[in-house]
């Protein structure tokens, strides 16, 4: 409850006092509807805004109830003609303001007990509950008690006691299920986030219905006072007559009692609909930026992938142009060391002594795996430079080519080639030839004691076909798979196995530069496969 | 190192029964020392003269200045990278030149690029020849070139 809303700051006296006042002023109105004696009427909103006091402020507002419940009826039953009658009078108006104080408590507590949400009647359960516990059932006590007090009074006579209680009652009752929703709905501070418009849509159709009821009350009364003259020419009947229209009064308050559950239901869910359609409305909106932030970040990141992309694509361009530049023009001193170191040899041979020779072998030698290198870096740069289209190329034909090509190392070491059906591809197909064909020849390089065993099979995946070549060499210790396919990393010392250490790069380079993976399953002297991935 | 052999006659003779005149286009003494090397082992008879830039191979070739005395060359060895005018430069001129465009060109260079042949054979080069690292290679290929342009083919007269 908020502690600031102007009722729930008001101290207790000022709150009595207030509830004294309008109780009075309202009974006082509702009084001049009265029937004789002037005691019960069947209009009483005073009771509902006690009952709704009461579930505000508090059991402790009763004496305001009570006050202006009293002061109401003094009004009505003062009888200045002697002290007894004054006093009697003053008995009178005390008694029927404890009851209306009771009455009003009474419907609190129950209200109070039974009703989970009394302030914002949402609820079907909680409006039914509400309007029969603090309508119909508590007010039976006020009107009771009431009309019993009337009658010890003497204020009516035995034979007008139902007729009162049943005014009474009515009036007590339609007062609760208009008033006290209404005076509930304005005294509260907002509940949901629709509080105001729910307090309007209910004030409405509310004060039409209330309006509607005095209308029809005075209009009933009308005709029954004009009936009544007329009896009372025909008949000389001059003993009051009771009012004997159950029927329009117990219509009129079960009227009543629909109406309002009925108003405060459709309202209620409306206000429900309303908070949902709200929740879901911010919700919506929430998850609709959270995807918008998502979407910026995403963009973002993908701004920042793309450039990273492009510098990675100009650096790794730069890398080898120098790689290519670097090696052509390293070509040139080259040369010159190699074919003046050459000369060296050719003229001035066992001229200069055993030293000398070597020396020149040496260098000779230095030279000559130097221009090797330098090729083989040329060879690394240019692949993906060459700018050459994709064909399609039938697998098994270039085998062939390869087999032919590799011949004369095929031949001496008695190696046999076997291989799966194999497909076509669409690839470089320069590149693909050089890629089986270092495989392939690594496969004879390497041999074990026995001849070599080549067998390369391609089989179907998602997007790849997966190629492997199988061999029965001397293998591969599993710490260096990653190695052999650094450029210039070889296992092997020149003298066991002559070579740069190109020929696995340039087969990685060629496998990525098309999209795929190449990697090795090996154990030493058990044989090698490489595998590789060609897209489809 | 001597830029220039010039006059200097080395090997046996040949088909003109005098030696051959030669004209080297090339900037880096090294290279030119190698080419006169390899010659000399290839036992080619030739007279060498050298020129060190383009500028200085268009004067000669039209006897300009200092060289008005040279005599025209059988045949150009031309490397394609000179400083002040370009060989492919002094290619084009040549070719271009109604008096020199009969003088076999040998385009003698390290460049392996696929433009520069391109370039060289579109500018009537006469052939192309990427020099080898091999010393053994080179002097077969000298050998050859001599053997090709200056005794298989027939040339018309000056």
């Amino acid at each position: 409850m908020n502690s600031g809303f102007w009722l729930d700051s008001m101290k207790r006296p000022i709150k009595i006092f207030l509830v004294a006042l309008l109780y009075c002023a309202i009974a006082k109105l509702s009084l001049l509807l009265a029937i004789p004696p002037g005691y019960a009427t069947a209009i009483w909103p005073a009771a509902g805004l006690a009952l709704a006091g009461v579930l505000r402020c508090g059991y402790g507002i009763w004496p305001g109830i009570w006050l202006g419940s009293f002061l109401a009826n003094l009004g009505t039953s003062l009888d200045l003609t002697s002290g007894a009658t004054v006093l009697k009078s003053l008995e009178l108006s005390l008694g029927i303001g404890l009851g209306a104080s009771i009455q009003a408590m009474t419907g609190a507590f129950f209200i109070r007990r039974f009703v989970k949400n009394p302030f914002s009647l949402q609820f079907e359960k909680d409006v039914i509950k509400f309007l029969i516990l603090g309508g119909p059932l508590s007010c039976l006590i006020s009107s009771v008690w009431g009309v019993e007090n009337l009658f010890f009074f003497n204020q009516i006579s035995p034979s007008q006691i139902s007729s009162h209680w049943l005014t009474w009652w009515t009036g007590d009752t339609i007062g609760v299920l208009i008033f006290s929703p209404l005076a509930l709905a304005w005294s509260h501070p907002p509940l949901e986030p629709h509080w105001q418009k729910r307090r309007l849509s209910i004030s409405l159709p509310f004060l039409v219905t209330f309006i509607f009821i005095v209308i029809a009350f005075v209009q009933a009364n009308q005709w029954e006072n004009e009936k009544r003259e007329l009896e009372f020419n025909l008949k000389t009947n001059l003993t009051y007559h009771e009012t004997e229209d159950w029927d329009s009064l117990m219509g009129g308050l079960v009227l009543t009692l629909l109406l309002s559950a009925f108003i405060l239901i459709l309202t209620g869910r409306t206000s429900r609909i309303e908070d949902l359609v709200t929740e879901r409305t911010r919700a919506l909106k929430k998850a609709n930026q959270d995807l918008q932030d998502h979407l910026i970040v995403y963009q973002k990141t993908e701004q920042a992938l793309l450039e990273k992309t492009k510098e990675l694509g100009r650096s790794n361009q730069d890398l080898e142009q120098f790689a290519y530049v670097a090696s052509h023009d390293l070509q040139e001193p080259l040369r010159m060391v190699s074919g003046y170191v050459q000369l060296l040899a050719k003229r001035y041979k066992d001229k200069l002594g055993q030293d000398a020779n070597e020396f020149i072998h040496f260098a000779t030698d230095g030279a000559q795996r130097m221009h090797e290198m330098i090729n083989d870096l040329l060879e690394y740069s240019r692949i993906g430079r060459s700018g050459k289209e994709k064909e399609i190329v039938d697998c098994e034909k270039l085998l062939e080519e390869i087999l032919l090509n590799l011949k004369e190392t095929l031949d001496p070491s008695k190696a046999g080639v076997s291989h799966d059906p194999l497909p076509q591809i669409q690839v470089e197909k320069l590149q693909m030839k050089q890629l089986l064909q270092n495989l392939i020849g690594n496969a004879i390089k390497y041999r074990s004691d026995q001849p070599p065993q080549i067998h390369i099979s391609a089989k179907p995946e998602d997007r790849a076909w997966l190629f492997s070549v199988k061999d029965n060499g001397i293998g591969i210790d599993p710490q260096y798979h990653d190695r052999i396919f650094v450029i210039f990393q070889r296992l092997h010392s020149q003298s066991e196995y002559q070579g740069t250490g190109i020929g696995l790069a340039i087969c990685k380079k060629i496998v990525e530069s098309q999209g795929g993976k190449i990697w090795v399953e090996s154990q030493v002297g058990q044989g090698s496969t490489f595998y590789f991935t060609i897209q489809k | 190192m001597p830029n220039k052999e010039k006059g200097k006659m080395m090997g046996t003779s040949n088909i003109v029964g005098r030696p051959i005149e030669i004209l080297l286009v090339e900037d880096s003494p090294a290279n030119v020392r190698l080419t006169v090397e390899a010659f000399k082992e290839a036992k080619v008879h030739n007279r060498m003269n050298v020129v060190e830039d383009g500028v200085e191979a268009m004067a000669y070739l039209r006897k300009e200045g200092k060289h008005k005395d040279m005599p025209r060359p059988d045949i150009i060895l031309l490397d394609l990278n000179l400083p002040k005018k370009d060989g492919r430069e002094v290619l084009a001129e040549v070719k271009q030149d109604p008096d020199l465009k009969r003088i076999p060109v040998v385009i003698l260079t390290t460049s392996k690029a696929e433009e520069d042949i391109l370039k060289s054979y579109n500018l009537h080069a006469n052939c192309y020849i990427t020099k080898p690292v091999d010393l053994e290679k080179f002097i077969e290929v000298v050998q050859s070139i001599e053997n090709f342009w200056l005794t298989v083919v027939k040339l018309p007269p000056d």
